[in-house]
C-alpha cells in the first residue's frame, strides 16, 4: 500500500452524535452480551487490533452486535508520533473494518508505539513541540482522508515527559483537534492520572479543549502507588476521577461516555452498575 | 524524532542511561524510575503474550523456566506487528533451539501451530456437494489444497493427549516418546486438530504441495511402499472424512 489519498471524508467536521453510555467489549463478556442484547448500553467500543486481523466469525459477532448497538473503533497501533512512516497496510485494514460497521467515528492515541519498524505495544510519551506539532497534524489528516471518517484522538496517560518539550499536552491536543480538523476523545481518568504524574491542574486541562471538537468521553480505573499513577484499567473508577466527570460534563455538555476495564475484568453486571453511575453523574 | 529513536532503543535493551538527560525533571520519582515505568511494562506486557499462547507448554516446564525462556526470547525478539497476537507465533521455534527437551519442543510447536492457525485468512471449504459432482475418472485429476489456516505437522512425542488433558478432558496423559501425526485447521471458526496415521499424513502432505490426487497417491507410495496397502484400504473414507470435515478449501 501507498500513502495516497484515496477517498475523501464523509462526516463533517464538528458533529458528534451524542451515543450515550457504552462500554468496552471485553471477550469475556461475549456470550452474555448476545444472550441478553442489554438496553441499559446504549453503545460498544471495541478495541481495533482484537478484530482487524480476526477471523470471519469474529466479524459475524460484530455484525450481529451491530444490528442492535452503534459500534466505535478505538485503536492502540495508529503510531501517529512515530518517526516511522504511517502503516498503509494497517490504516486498510481498519478502513475494511470501519466501513463494515459503518462507525461514527474511529479513535487512538496522542502517542507513539514504536520506531525504527519495531513495535513496543505501549503508548509512548510525545515530545510536545511545534515540530511534532505539525508533524503530528499533516498525519492525522492523511489518516482521515485515507480511512474517509472522523478520526477522534485520545488524551494519553504519561509517565515521564521530555525537557524539550514546550507546549502543555492541553494546549498540544487541541492545537492539533484545530488544525487537523480532527477530534478529541477526552479520557478523563488519563487527565487526573497525568495531571497528578506531573502536576498540571486538571480542570484547566479539560478548560482548555474546545467541547465542540469533544466527541467521547472515556473513564477508567487506575493504580496510585503514592508516588505516581499508572492507568491500569482494572478496577473501579475512582471518587476524584467522577468529580472530574461531572466537571467536565458540566462545562462541556454531555458526551458519549464510555467505560474502560481490561485487567481482572469482572462480572458484566458490575460493568453496567458503574454505567449507571456515569448517567446519575450527567442526569 | 531522534529522541525517540533514542528511547526506543533504551527501552529495547532495557537501559535507559542514555535518555535521562533528555527526560524533564520529576519531583518525586528518578528518570531511571520514570524509565522503568516503560521498560518494565513493556516486558511484562510481552510476556503475558507469550504465555497465553502456551499455557500446556507453561506447565509442563514450570513457570519459572517459562518466563527465563520467554524473557529470554523477549530480549532477542522485539516484535515488529502492530498486532499482539502475532509476537508470540515464533516462540515455539526459539524454545527447541534454546531447551533441551523433546516433549517440551513438540508440545511448543503444538500450541505455537494452533495460536497460528488461528489468525491466518480464511477460506471457503470444498463441500460434500461439489465432490458428490464429480466422476471417478475426474477425481483423479482434481486438486485439493488445504484451507489457509492449517498446519501438517510431525510430532515425536504424545503431545496431542498431553494437550487434551490440559484442557481438562478428565484423563492423564504421561509424556512419552511416540510418533503423531497431526492436521491442524480452522473449520466454522474453530481450531481442529486431526491425528492422522502416518500414510494420511504422507498423502495430505503431497496434496498441501498442489499435486492432484494422482500424482499425490503415487509420490506418496514412492515415499514409503508400505503406505501402499493403507491408502488404498483407507482413500474412500479418508476423503469422506476429509472433505466432511472441512479440510480442503475450494480451488
Amino acid at each position: 500500500m501507498t500513502g495516497k489519498i484515496l477517498t475523501s471524508r464523509v462526516v463533517p467536521s464538528s458533529v458528534y452524535h451524542v451515543l450515550g453510555f457504552g462500554l468496552g467489549l471485553r471477550a469475556p463478556h461475549y456470550s452474555e452480551i448476545l444472550e441478553t442484547r442489554p438496553k441499559t448500553i446504549d453503545f460498544f467500543e471495541i478495541i481495533s487490533e482484537n478484530f482487524i486481523d480476526a477471523h470471519s466469525g469474529y466479524w459475524d459477532f460484530l455484525a450481529d452486535l451491530r444490528c442492535d448497538y452503534p459500534i466505535i473503533m478505538h485503536g492502540v497501533s495508529l503510531n501517529i508520533g512515530s518517526p516511522d512512516a504511517l502503516n498503509f497496510e494497517y490504516l486498510a485494514k481498519l478502513k475494511k473494518l470501519a466501513d463494515f460497521l459503518d462507525v461514527p467515528w474511529f479513535s487512538d492515541h496522542l502517542c507513539w508505539t514504536g520506531a525504527n519498524a519495531h513495535n513496543s505495544h505501549d503508548l509512548l510519551p510525545l515530545p510536545y513541540t511545534k515540530e511534532m506539532l505539525s508533524y503530528i497534524v499533516e498525519r492525522v489528516k492523511r489518516v482521515q482522508d485515507f480511512v474517509g471518517r472522523e478520526f477522534i484522538m485520545e488524551n494519553p496517560s504519561s509517565y515521564l515527559e521530555f525537557a524539550e518539550s514546550t507546549i502543555p499536552e492541553y494546549e498540544f491536543l487541541a492545537e492539533i483537534a484545530e488544525r487537523a480538523d480532527c477530534g478529541v476523545l477526552l479520557d478523563v481518568n488519563n487527565v487526573f492520572v497525568s495531571a497528578f504524574n506531573h502536576g498540571f491542574d486538571a480542570k484547566k486541562y479539560i478548560d482548555t479543549i474546545p467541547a465542540e471538537r469533544i466527541a467521547q468521553i472515556h473513564l477508567a480505573g487506575h493504580s496510585n502507588f503514592g508516588t505516581y499513577i499508572i492507568d491500569t484499567h482494572d478496577k473501579n473508577v475512582t471518587d476524584e476521577v467522577w468529580k472530574l466527570y461531572e466537571y467536565a460534563t458540566k462545562i462541556k455538555g454531555e458526551k458519549s461516555t464510555m467505560i474502560e476495564w481490561d485487567e481482572n475484568i469482572p462480572e458484566f453486571s458490575e460493568l453496567v452498575a458503574e454505567l449507571k453511575k456515569a448517567r446519575e453523574v450527567v442526569a | 524524532m531522534k529522541i525517540l529513536e533514542n528511547f526506543h532503543s533504551a527501552l529495547l535493551v532495557n537501559d535507559g542511561e542514555a535518555i535521562f538527560s533528555a527526560l524533564k525533571l520529576h519531583p518525586r520519582l528518578t528518570p531511571a524510575q520514570q524509565f522503568a515505568i516503560y521498560a518494565d511494562g513493556y516486558r511484562i506486557r510481552l510476556l503475558a503474550a507469550v504465555r497465553s499462547d502456551y499455557p500446556a507448554l507453561l506447565e509442563y516446564v514450570g513457570a519459572k523456566n517459562f518466563d527465563r525462556l520467554a524473557c529470554q526470547y523477549i530480549e532477542k525478539n522485539p516484535p515488529t506487528n502492530y498486532n499482539l497476537d502475532f509476537y508470540p507465533h515464533e516462540f515455539a521455534e526459539f524454545l527447541c533451539e534454546n531447551y533441551d527437551d523433546i516433549f517440551a519442543c513438540d508440545l511448543a510447536r503444538l500450541e505455537g501451530a494452533i495460536a497460528k492457525v488461528f489468525m491466518l485468512p480464511d477460506s471457503s471449504p470444498f463441500l460434500p456437494e461439489e465432490m458428490a459432482k464429480k466422476s471417478p475418472e475426474e477425481f483423479g485429476e482434481m486438486v485439493f489444497p488445504l484451507r489457509i489456516a492449517s498446519r501438517l505437522v510431525r510430532f515425536s512425542a504424545n503431545v496431542n493427549e498431553f494437550l487434551n488433558a490440559q484442557r481438562g478432558d478428565n484423563s492423564s496423559h504421561k509424556p512419552q516418546a511416540t510418533s503423531q501425526y497431526l492436521l491442524i485447521y480452522r473449520h466454522n471458526n474453530e481450531v481442529q486438530r486431526l491425528q492422522l496415521s502416518e500414510a494420511a499424513f504422507a498423502l495430505l502432505s503431497q496434496l498441501a504441495a498442489g499435486k492432484n490426487v494422482a500424482n499425490a497417491l503415487d509420490d506418496a507410495i514412492a515415499q514409503c511402499p508400505e503406505f501402499a496397502e493403507e491408502i488404498a484400504r483407507n482413500l474412500q473414507s479418508w476423503f469422506a472424512g476429509w472433505v466432511g470435515g472441512g479440510v480442503f478449501q475450494q480451488n
